[in-house]
């Protein structure tokens, strides 16, 4: 049996934000230090749509879409803008502060 | 031509470049001047009323030393999506400031400008015709409806017209909204480049140096036969494999499939390379064609809003926020019964739950905060009183449990109320089916200086 440990997500990342994909689209980006990290979290799928629904406190169908980039070692993922882009009561234009939750995100990683 | 040298100086037209950082790119003889000036990312109102993301007097500035190097060195020079939503008026304010640069500065420069605002007309004709969907699952159905209440309607044009104006030989092309990678993307294929390689340097390059670690503004991009290579001219910054991976996924909803008018982009096989410490070369791109479409993005009025700003540093107003918000709706109502549905009021709490709203998962509320109260409504008249009578609320309200009696919050700003202008939405985010893909974009040429 391979020993598992906690490891926090900023620990295996070297890129985690989040940014306006259209007016009405936040997109998530996760970019992991090496393909080593990448390849052991997409054969587990330990980052999937349940977990990030539970993570961000919204219903799994607001994870729009749960994408593993094997040529930049990431995972990117979807959900809808709260209100549509500047409309009234925006509160983070570009989108570029809604990643914050993802820091407190803890995986239970081989070694 | 085995090779192509694009020099970028910054990711948005207006956001500033170093002056030396563009002389080192200069002199390493780039083919073309590519810059980008429009996003969607500033709001609606772009589009909606024709103002600019950026200060005129930024513009001239940057300008200003473009168009030198134009001139000295016979470099061409594209601008797209000109002023921010690549609107007629805004094409058109850019087109008058390069006019003006050349006959202050003695500069003869032939120019193109390409328009992109799509009458609704035949938006109406193409949806009745089945042509139009929207463009991703979060944006509603578009409906004749919502096409009259636009104010005006952009469409974002491919590489096509560009090489129309390319073929002319203009020296400025000054271009309404285009799809990002467009300009660069149409001068490496005209000189015949491969279209993916040409569509992919063209979508990491059209943010100049964000692509960079740590990011800076001036790029010097490289095509050749079967490959491109990425160099920053900041001396403190580099490209590294992961910076460029991540620019390519970069504010898209799919990291490896980016579809745009005739075609996608499929980087799903390609290859980012490390060629020396501040280089990174990019191989496999791939394009697929497709059925050739154009986005529409229009915006429509909605209303005015004012705000209003305070710090509160109490920490029994503080956790009586919510409480004094629902106080200050019931003033404002109390005051203008007759405005009952007719604005919208809402706190916003920095130092709680500000940026981050319904997906606040922290609970933890800061020692001081600040509310900014925000109010829109038909007029601005309206909007301000509203926001007067909230603002009043949010200073006096007697919440439960009060003790400090001569004020809720600290006031910064007279005027307490602010008027903050007109309010719209996009309304129209949707592709249109085309035959041809030059039809809707007319180009004006002219001859400066």
């Amino acid at each position: 049996m391979t020993q598992l440990k906690s490891v926090n997500l900023m620990d295996l990342t070297s890129i985690i934000r989040s940014k306006n994909a259209s007016p009405f689209e936040i997109t998530f980006d996760i970019l992991f230090k090496n393909k080593n990290i990448y390849d052991e979290i997409k054969k587990n799928n330990a980052i999937n749509a349940v977990i990030l629904a539970d993570l961000f406190c919204v219903d799994k169908e607001k994870i729009l879409d749960v994408i593993y980039f094997d040529a930049a070692n990431a995972i990117k993922f979807n959900m809808p803008r709260t209100v549509p882009h500047a409309s009234f009561g925006e509160i983070d234009m570009h989108s570029a502060q809604q990643h914050v939750p993802l820091q407190k995100l803890t995986l239970e990683m081989e070694g | 031509m085995n090779k192509i040298k694009v020099l970028t100086p910054t990711g948005m037209l207006g956001y500033g470049f170093p002056v030396e950082d563009f002389n080192k790119g200069i002199a390493r003889n780039p083919d073309v001047i590519i810059i980008d000036s429009g996003s969607v990312d500033s709001g609606p109102i772009k589009i909606g009323n024709g103002s600019m993301t950026c200060p005129e007097g930024s513009y001239r500035a940057e300008l200003l030393i473009l168009l030198k190097a134009v001139h000295e060195h016979k470099i061409p020079l594209y601008i797209s999506s000109a002023g921010g939503a690549g609107s007629n008026i805004q094409v058109d304010k850019i087109q008058v400031m390069v006019k003006e640069i050349c006959e202050q500065q003695g500069y003869s420069l032939s120019s193109a400008s390409i328009y992109a605002d799509i009458p609704k007309e035949i938006i109406k004709d193409k949806l009745i015709d089945g042509k139009i969907s929207a463009c991703g699952r979060s944006v509603p159905a578009l409906t004749l409806l919502e096409i009259n209440n636009a104010t005006t309607v952009v469409a974002q044009m491919g590489m096509e017209p560009f090489v129309e104006a390319i073929k002319n030989n203009v020296d400025v092309i000054i271009a309404g909204r285009a799809y990002d990678p467009a300009p660069l993307a149409a001068f490496c294929i005209n000189k015949g480049f491969d279209p993916a390689l040409s569509w992919h340097m063209g979508k990491i390059l059209e943010c100049g140096g964000l692509c960079a670690q740590p990011s800076c503004q001036v790029m010097l991009g490289t095509i050749s036969q079967d490959h491109f290579t990425l160099e920053p001219l900041s001396e403190q910054s580099i490209c590294t494999e992961t910076s460029i991976a991540a620019h390519t996924m970069y504010e898209k909803s799919h990291p490896y499939l980016l579809p745009g008018p005739g075609g996608t982009l499929d980087l799903s096989t390609c290859k980012f390379e490390q060629i020396d410490e501040r280089r990174v070369k990019v191989s496999g791109s791939q394009f697929n064609p497709t059925p050739y479409t154009i986005k529409l993005e229009g915006a429509k009025l909605v209303g005015y809003r004012s705000t209003t700003i305070a710090g509160v540093r109490d920490p029994n107003v503080i956790s009586a926020l919510d409480e004094i918000e629902v106080m200050a709706k019931g003033y404002a109502l109390q005051n203008f019964p007759h405005l009952k549905d007719k604005f919208k009021l809402l706190f916003h709490v920095y130092g709680r739950d500000g940026v981050l709203g319904s997906l606040e998962t922290d609970l933890t509320v800061a020692k001081e905060v600040c509310v900014v109260i925000e109010v829109l409504a038909e007029t601005q008249d309206i909007a301000t009183q509203v926001c007067s009578k909230a603002r009043i609320a949010l200073l006096h309200a007697p919440y439960k449990g009060r003790i400090a009696t001569s004020g809720n919050c600290g006031l910064i700003f007279s005027p307490l109320e602010i008027p903050l202008g007109e309010t719209y939405e996009f309304n129209i985010y949707h592709l249109m089916t085309v035959d041809d893909p030059c039809q809707y974009f007319p180009i004006n040429y002219h001859q400066f200086g």
